[in-house]
């Protein structure tokens, strides 16, 4: 059973909340420093800035009483296309030129608790959220990651298609 | 501060930020004709959500670490 409202949304055990007290992340160490020194210093300010919003998951059960075990920030993005030919089209038309997304800026999971499907959950609920409750219109997930094996493969298993920047 | 001062201090704030954020490629015309017809012809199926099979353990493992007693 899933219930949201703007700012978190929850399934049966888990909820990913909008981040205000970047505090809580205090001893958050998900193996990576620029990672670490995004969540840590940084994301209040991509927050206050309005670049990005950062959303923190945590299993319900534990009633805020831990701290995040995972977070993901997420900003606007679009994806811009090339002009094409309108016979080449599938319905005869391209209607623009740039299609809206949101980019996963960061995506960390605390280093003692990885490998065990939280970061797929944080896209899973991303998803949700972007395709239940969103008020503009959005079909769209990006992300600018690492360009490392690992990394890689968690993407492509969550359905990212890999287009590398020349 | 002098000018040296300032360049310094501010070169050592550039490196403790986090690395900026790529900007999304652009899809060239190829790549164009297939996001379109992908588009189209995905509309109508649902939101493609991965299986997470190890996240009820996850859960367990979490609070368990964090000595958290769990409601039957």
């Amino acid at each position: 059973m899933l219930s949201s409202d703007r700012n978190k949304i929850q399934d049966d055990t888990w909820e990913l909340r909008q981040v205000e007290d970047f505090s809580e992340f205090i001893n958050f160490d998900c193996d990576d420093s620029d990672l670490n020194d995004f969540i840590q210093k940084d994301a209040n300010d991509h927050a206050i800035q309005l670049l990005a919003k950062t959303y923190s998951l945590k299993p319900i059960a534990a009633g805020g009483k831990i701290p995040p075990v995972a977070f993901i920030s997420l900003m606007n993005d679009a994806i811009p296309l090339s002009e094409t030919q309108k016979k080449e089209l599938p319905d005869k038309k391209q209607r623009y030129r740039y299609y809206p997304a949101v980019k996963i800026a960061r995506l960390g999971v605390q280093k003692i608790f990885q490998g065990r499907n939280i970061g797929t959950h944080l896209i899973n609920l991303t998803k949700i959220i972007f395709t239940s409750n969103n008020r503009t219109g959005c079909r769209f997930l990006t992300v600018d990651a690492y360009n490392q094996e690992k990394v890689i493969k968690f993407y492509n298993k969550n359905d990212f298609i890999t287009r590398s920047v020349k | 501060m002098d000018q040296g001062g300032l360049l310094v201090k501010r070169r050592k704030e550039v490196e403790s930020m986090a690395l900026p954020i790529g900007k999304t490629p652009k899809l060239n015309k190829k790549e164009t004709v297939k996001f379109f017809k992908t588009i189209v012809k995905d509309l109508k199926k649902s939101t493609g959500l991965r299986p997470t099979p190890k996240l009820k353990k996850a859960e367990e493992e979490i609070l368990d670490h964090y000595a958290i007693q769990r409601s039957k």
